[in-house]
């Protein structure tokens, strides 16, 4: 049977119908720029396009039971080149764009043309996104790019100018809750984590399995420890911390701990505002003796912490800096 | 799968294979080798995309028959330290128990349905030729590619066949290397893709002892099938010239050498040049031709050498790096050096079927 794989895209139907209509025209540019929030489904809308790209009938449509289409989904099809960053690493770097470019230098193997798919290209370093754009100004005979990046704020003016623009918007939440329920994941955990992710069903998927409500309480405990400041930051900081050599780790689940307690922010301001709350929380996470104006400044001061813990300073510095802060502000 | 195979056979053909994949393979899963077991054998599969080889080995027992995807790195390594000559494998779900000798190993193993398909040659669109006729114009040409990739066209060979000729061609800009030879055309092929590089190169590598190869020439991939091997190698995109737009038009001096004296002379000029001139001057008058190089700051050198020489006087520089490489694939002892002008293509001939052209440097004053 044949099935339209942009049809697997869900919430997105603006984005799918603009690209849709390119390959119903026969009119596929060499490069596409496909933005939106992180955790939208910018890199699934991509390689759905490139599924139907590279085996799609005049329809779009492909057989799913087809060979090349189940190696494409395994992302092992000769003729889709992925480009995206390995593990930890914070930029995509020349070697990547090198390897995507000797494949564009070759005819395609198995379908008639080619797909880059070039995943997060705001992290294109200097040198790499010159080299990309060697290609989208002298793209080879049946070969396309598709770039994927949350904004084009980061991206070079001329690799810009080269790409034909679909933006991705957040998407509604009974999309997501859904999205999430598939994946094995329903409710209290599911909504909390759908009303966090903000319209990001990846997001939301990515909070759920990476302990985001459990992080929840120790969130609030960061909070509100005006009583003993300088303990719960170290106390927390020595649940979080598994290994000692394990930084970069450490350094990830504080920054979930701050985004939790972000979050808990932001719950706290929506009851102040008289807004329902989304699901029951426990008294705990309440924030009761927090109000609007602290709720701010703290907010702010969360903010201030995530761009400590991003520009490499110790996890427990940020940690109890934060708690010290918001001690000394609270004080009359 | 269960089978014992002998362990330096298995070697042999694992070394073979893993020439085409490595450490900085585009996908992790392209580190593996497929072992296919079946009644009569094992086949070995690897790829990294550009290249893709498909190898059988005899077994001394099978078993039971069986997929698998394997490390590379890691079976070459047991094989190697292995002591026994007979090595047993069996698979237990996805991981992959072998003995040999005292000595057992246990590696995890990959889904073969991840690795990407190997295409199969195609005997039914196979032609014959002779195993040293193919050798010598891949060893004649494959010199004169570009090592980088920037132009992907120039970092391959143009394979052209045509009738009852097979011409290979090969450039990197400034010089080209041309050798064809004659065989059977029994299917009428008419192709001419580029070859890359690597695939040239294991295309050599796998060329056994049986006097034939088999050739498979499409648009998108060429295969080459000798012995127990096949190989098949994606072919480049892009435009490569016409070499007859690059033969030299007027043959204003002709100049005939002993090859390895023009060899020896071009060596010795060359010392005295240097990395950002990389140039030697040649005078052709009065029954000899004089090379004259300088290196700034070093120093210069004058070489002179006796030919036949049939034309006008001329002065004209060359890389001498592009003239020896050229002579050195030559098999004649007089080669004729064909110049046109001072900065228009210049040409050696003397070995039949084989055309080496090579661009002149741009002359300076003094």
């Amino acid at each position: 049977m044949r099935t339209d794989p942009l049809e697997r895209v869900q919430g997105h139907s603006e984005g799918c119908a603009l690209l849709r209509s390119m390959l119903l025209r026969g009119r596929v540019p060499n490069g596409i720029l496909i933005t939106g929030p992180v955790g939208c489904g910018r890199r699934t809308l991509a390689l759905a396009f490139a599924e139907a790209l590279l085996f799609g009938d005049a329809q779009g449509l492909v057989d799913a039971a087809e060979q090349g289409v189940r190696r494409l989904r395994q992302g092992a099809h000769p003729d889709l080149v992925l480009v995206e960053r390995e593990g930890a690493k914070r930029q995509l770097g020349i070697d990547s764009v090198r390897a995507l470019r000797s494949e564009f230098g070759m005819k395609p193997l198995e379908a008639s043309r080619r797909v880059g798919l070039v995943v997060d290209a705001d992290r294109l370093t200097e040198e790499a996104g010159n080299a990309l754009l060697k290609l989208l100004e002298e793209p080879p005979a049946g070969s396309h790019l598709v770039l994927t990046a949350p904004g084009q704020g980061a991206l070079m003016e001329t690799l810009l100018s080269r790409c034909v623009r679909v933006r991705l918007g957040p998407v509604d939440s009974a999309t997501v809750l859904q999205f999430l329920a598939r994946a094995g994941v329903t409710g209290p955990t599911a909504a909390l984590c759908t009303l966090a992710a903000e319209g990001a069903p990846g997001r939301a998927l990515e909070l759920a399995q990476s302990g985001f409500v459990e992080q929840l309480p120790a969130a609030a405990k960061l909070l509100q420890c005006e009583a003993a400041p300088f303990t719960t930051a170290l106390a927390l900081h020595a649940a979080l911390e598994e290994d000692k050599k394990q930084l970069e780790e450490t350094r990830e689940r504080v920054r979930q701990l701050l985004r939790a307690a972000l979050f808990l922010l932001r719950l706290r301001r929506r009851a102040l505002e008289g807004l329902p709350w989304p699901v029951e929380l426990s008294p705990e996470l309440a924030l009761e003796s927090i109000d609007a104006t602290s709720a701010d400044r703290r907010s702010g001061q969360l903010l201030q912490a995530l761009q400590l813990i991003d520009t490499n300073v110790a996890p427990p510095q940020v940690l109890t800096h934060f708690a010290m802060a918001a001690k000394v502000r609270s004080q009359p | 799968m269960r089978f014992t195979a002998n362990r330096q056979r298995l070697l042999d053909a694992v070394s073979v294979v893993s020439s085409v994949t490595g450490p900085k393979a585009v996908r992790p899963v392209l580190q593996n080798l497929r072992l296919v077991v079946d009644v009569s054998g094992a086949t070995l599969l690897a790829t990294d995309l550009e290249v893709a080889i498909r190898y059988r080995v005899e077994l001394l027992e099978v078993e039971e028959v069986g997929d698998i995807l394997l490390p590379v790195a890691k079976l070459s390594s047991i094989l190697r330290e292995g002591t026994a000559d007979g090595v047993k494998f069996s698979l237990d779900d996805r991981s992959v128990r072998i003995t040999c000798g005292g000595a057992t190993w246990r590696i995890n193993g990959e889904n073969p349905d991840e690795f990407p398909v190997i295409p199969g040659f195609d005997e039914e669109k196979a032609l014959t030729l002779e195993r040293d006729t193919f050798s010598t114009l891949i060893r004649k040409t494959l010199f004169a590619c570009a090592r980088e990739k920037t132009r992907f066209a120039f970092h391959g060979v143009r394979m052209e066949v045509n009738g009852d000729e097979l011409r290979l061609v090969a450039t990197d800009g400034k010089r080209l290397a041309m050798k064809s030879a004659s065989f059977d055309n029994t299917r009428d092929v008419k192709q001419a893709p580029i070859v890359l590089q690597k695939g040239l190169m294991t295309f050599e590598r796998i060329l056994g002892p049986d006097p034939k190869v088999q050739l498979c020439i499409e648009d998108k991939q060429v295969m080459v099938k000798s012995g127990c091997a096949e190989v098949s190698s994606r072919v480049a995109d892009g435009v490569f010239p016409d070499w007859r737009n690059v033969l030299p038009k007027a043959r204003l001096l002709k100049a005939i050498f002993p090859r390895l004296e023009l060899m020896t002379a071009l060596r010795q000029a060359s010392v005295l040049t240097s990395e950002e001139s990389r140039s030697v001057r040649m005078k052709f008058a009065d029954g000899r031709m004089v090379l004259t190089s300088r290196a700034a700051d070093v120093g210069d050198s004058r070489v002179e050498i006796n030919c036949t020489i049939d034309g006008e006087p001329l002065e004209v520089a060359f890389n001498p790096d592009y003239l020896v490489e050229g002579l050195k694939n030559m098999e004649v002892a007089e080669v004729t050096l064909v110049l046109s002008g001072a900065e228009t293509p210049a040409c050696i001939e003397g070995e039949e079927n084989f055309v080496y052209i090579v661009m002149p440097v741009t002359l300076r004053a003094g």
